[in-house]
């Protein structure tokens, strides 16, 4: 399995990309070539240079050392928050689909369909009036918003596994329901929940921009991606680049996460196998 | 002789899905008063067209559902008021084959895996070494080599995949086995292959086994004795050969007319 | 009328099919038997010149004196439809779900120009009529789902009847219905070429259902012709090892208790299949010569190509 993984590329360039998101998030923890939150305001909105490799932002920060330190919130939403997502919703999901039709199924989707009718900022908002500003409730506001989406597809890829003839056989075999689920429909429905997982990866993060944006998500001095891509707006016409970093670095960490996703999918089918 | 596998008066209906708020649900009975009894090493066919409610009894037989009245008895025990967990226990001894063999393999799970399913579940003690064995000699009884064991189903043919499901389904020397259309979906040149290995093993292992087919050439050459189903409901049962020979329902004789013959 | 000449059909230097020859006369019925992977849909979807991205024809087919292979998509349209019908094994993906049966059926006549709007639906009520569907003025208006296989499969009959058609392909057009159904439908079918005069390509898997319908019949087998002739001749008495094996291997009449005689082997994959025969490996009677070199066309009441033709030993 790992020889076959190391051969398909989407899967080498995407965990090639998200070790080195990880690695670079790991090194800003020990170190930054300068300090993230020293405020210089003889230094503001300076372009790239030898000592501000990113150049500085409207505060004089620097903006390398407030991009590799935001990498760490960075991949901790998307991963947490799709994390508590996925796991939460797989399980209604499929728990769901086993009782299709039942009160119990009705009830699960009923309340997915309630939290899709409310924006997602919204939602989370709301959640965080509760549970009061800050990062770890600004992931729990986003995971919960990820469980409907995934209780959704889970329960549709399921009730297709589930009419095939092999769970028929693994019922005559005498397997009970959670045997089956966990031997038969999980691993069937794996490749579809990766590639949704990698797409609301990118989502989480953007949502914990939005949400930094409004205060009520990372709180400063720490440095968010999110933030520092919405607060460079208002320079847009002074300082290009102070959006374009953030952006690229959104960017990369999301293609990373995609190919990495692409690349599992394929890699976990058996059908993959040699031709 | 008592028999093996026996269903008393089993009725089930289903309820279709309504086209608007305000029809009300309609009902199909797609099994009515539908009785029958098959004893060791005899082969009860089972014929019938689309919706004549034959898959049904097969689900029936194996418990997968629950009829709405009526009883099925395995080896002279009614398995319809059983518990989840006492009807899991005695599932071993009866086993099915499924029509497709391309759905009724798990796509995602290795040859040694979906054969050894139904005998992890009734020896969940056996060593990996014997459970291993089990399995290779089990394929190797349906004419497949030992070296398939850790092969996915794509990398097989029709036919050869349904060897496979028919190893799966005798592994743990079931008493009846239950075989819903095994030969409908293969090529005219393997589907003899499998009639063949399924009526082998039935001699070998004294198999009691219910045949379900729209194909009435292999259930007259497979069966001792056969039902027809229209509807739901059995319109004659006997004897393979005297039915063929002397049907007495119109439908049967409807159906024997119709049926494509080469040179007669 | 039609005559398919040296028709071959390659798939990245794979052969699919392997120089296949056959003719249908106004009015006659040829039966096209083979398994799957013999290329029996290959070879219709060739003549109608609808073959999957990739597969390449070379030969010729000739369609009352034109060489359809060599005309370009747009002249194709002119034909398909108009002077060639089609019909498939599953008429609910063939018919389109969201469109009344009548209007379908009406298409065909206004898309080829052969009427308005008006007498093309005042005709498809006629087809669907002659065609056995009951109240054919209320079941104009019907969608597919509303109807079962059987009467899906009469509409496909009428679309592909509206233009009178010169030739009808009819694939597998009986192997998802019942058998009650089939045999109506098949009953259909003899009516409307007796009537009507079509030539019809009948293509089936089953020899059963070719034996019904078919004067003559030709046997493929991975890509190759086996052996045609005329079809009661070729049930009775075939020469071709592969037929023989067919037959030998279907349950007919009283056989219970005996064993059937199955082919031995699996249909091997196309770059498996040996450059002569590709039976070869399947065949009792096959040798090195079999395997090497295309085997010889050899006459007698029936045609078989073959190095050792003749009666099952």
């Amino acid at each position: 399995m790992i020889h076959r993984a190391l051969r398909h590329p989407s899967f080498v360039v995407g965990l090639a990309i998200t070790l080195m998101v990880l690695l670079i998030a790991i090194l800003a923890v020990f170190w930054t070539p300068h300090d993230p939150t020293a405020i210089r305001i003889s230094a503001r909105l300076r372009p790239p240079s030898a000592t501000n490799w990113l150049g500085t932002d409207q505060f004089g920060r620097d903006v390398f050392s407030m991009l590799i330190l935001g990498a760490r919130n960075a991949l901790l939403v998307g991963i947490v928050a799709v994390g508590i997502g996925l796991s939460i919703g797989v399980a209604l999901g499929m728990v769901a689909a086993t009782g299709e039709g039942s009160l119990l199924d009705e009830g699960i989707m009923r309340v997915c369909d309630f939290t899709f009718a409310f924006p997602a900022v919204l939602t989370a908002i709301l959640i965080l009036t509760f549970l009061g500003p800050g990062l770890v409730n600004a992931i729990i506001a986003i995971g919960i918003f990820n469980i409907p989406v995934f209780a959704r597809i889970a329960r549709g890829a399921a009730l297709q596994v589930m009419a095939r003839d092999y769970i028929r056989a693994a019922r005559a075999a005498g397997r009970s329901t959670p045997g089956i689920l966990a031997r038969h429909v999980l691993p069937n429905i794996t490749g579809i929940l990766i590639v949704q997982a990698s797409v609301q990866f990118a989502l989480a993060i953007l949502a914990e921009a939005g949400l930094s944006y409004l205060g009520i998500g990372t709180q400063p001095p720490n440095p968010s991606w999110g933030r520092m891509l919405n607060d460079s707006q208002t320079f847009l016409a002074q300082a290009p680049t102070l959006a374009l970093f953030p952006g690229a670095a959104i960017a990369l960490a999301v293609l990373g996460f995609n190919m990495l996703g692409d690349g599992l999918r394929d890699v976990l089918d058996p059908k993959s196998l040699e031709r | 002789m008592i028999p093996v596998l026996e269903a008393r008066a089993l009725e089930k209906s289903y309820i279709l899905p309504r086209a608007s708020w305000l029809e009300r649900r309609a009902r199909i009975e797609a099994v009515k008063d539908v009785s029958l009894a098959v004893a060791a090493g005899e082969t009860l066919g089972i014929v019938g067209e689309s919706g004549s409610g034959k898959s049904t009894v097969a689900r029936l037989l194996m418990a997968l559902e629950k009829p709405d009245s009526g009883a099925v008895l395995w080896q002279g025990e009614d398995v319809t008021a059983l518990s989840p967990r006492q009807l899991r226990a005695r599932r071993h001894g009866i086993q099915m084959v499924f029509q497709d063999p391309y759905g009724s393999l798990d796509p995602r799970m290795r040859i040694l895996d979906t054969v050894a399913e139904p005998l992890d579940v009734a020896e969940p003690d056996l060593a990996s070494a014997e459970r291993r064995a089990r399995v290779a000699s089990m394929l190797e009884r349906v004419g497949l080599n030992a070296d398939v064991l850790t092969r996915y189903p794509h990398q097989f043919s029709g036919g050869q995949r349904q060897r496979i499901a028919i190893a799966r389904a005798l592994v743990t020397r079931p008493r009846i086995l239950v075989a819903d259309e095994p030969a409908s979906a293969l090529d005219v040149s393997i589907q003899a292959q499998i009639l063949n290995l399924l009526s082998d093993l039935k001699a070998e292992f004294g198999l009691a086994m219910v045949f379900i087919s729209h194909d009435l050439g292999i259930v007259r050459y497979l069966s001792d004795r056969m039902m027809v189903m229209q509807h739901g409901v059995v319109v004659e049962e006997g004897e393979t050969e005297r039915v063929f020979t002397a049907p007495a329902h119109p439908y049967t004789r409807a159906l024997i007319a119709a049926m494509p013959k080469l040179v007669t | 009328m039609l005559s398919v000449e040296h028709l071959r059909i390659t798939f990245r230097d794979l052969p699919i099919l392997r120089d296949l020859s056959f003719s249908i006369d106004r009015g006659e019925a040829l039966g096209l038997v083979g398994e799957s992977g013999s290329g029996k849909s290959m070879a219709a979807l060739a003549i109608m010149g609808l073959l999957p991205k990739g597969m390449k024809a070379s030969g010729r087919v000739m369609f009352e004196g034109e060489n359809l292979l060599a005309l370009d998509d747009a002249r194709l349209c002119t034909y398909r439809g108009r002077h060639i019908g089609m019909i498939f094994q599953e008429p609910m993906t063939a018919l389109n779900p969201v469109h009344r049966i009548g209007q379908q059926v009406a298409e065909t006549l206004v898309l080829h120009g052969l009427m308005n709007q008006s007498e093309a639906l005042r005709e498809a009520e006629r087809l669907l009529e002659r065609v056995g569907i009951d109240e054919p003025h209320r079941r104009m208006h019907s969608y597919p789902h509303e109807l079962s296989g059987g009467q899906r499969q009469r509409v496909m009959i009428a679309m592909a009847m509206a233009c009178k058609p010169g030739l009808l392909i009819a694939d597998e057009p009986t192997s998802a219905l019942d058998v009650t159904v089939q045999s109506e439908i098949l009953d259909l079918l003899q009516d409307l070429r007796l009537q009507e005069g079509m030539g019809t390509l009948f293509i089936s898997h089953d020899l059963a259902v070719i034996a019904k319908v078919a004067r003559h019949t030709l046997v493929l087998y991975g890509g190759a012709a086996m052996e045609t002739g005329d079809t009661l001749a070729l049930l009775r008495e075939p020469r071709h090892p592969y037929t023989q094996g067919l037959l030998a291997a279907l349950p007919h009449g009283r056989t219970r208790g005996t064993r059937l005689q199955p082919i031995p082997g699996f249909v091997p994959p196309a770059h498996q299949l040996a450059p002569g025969c590709p039976f070869y490996g399947r065949c009792p009677r096959g040798d090195s010569e079999c395997r090497m070199r295309p085997p010889p066309l050899t006459l007698a009441h029936t045609h078989a190509w073959c190095f050792h033709p003749g009666r099952r030993a």
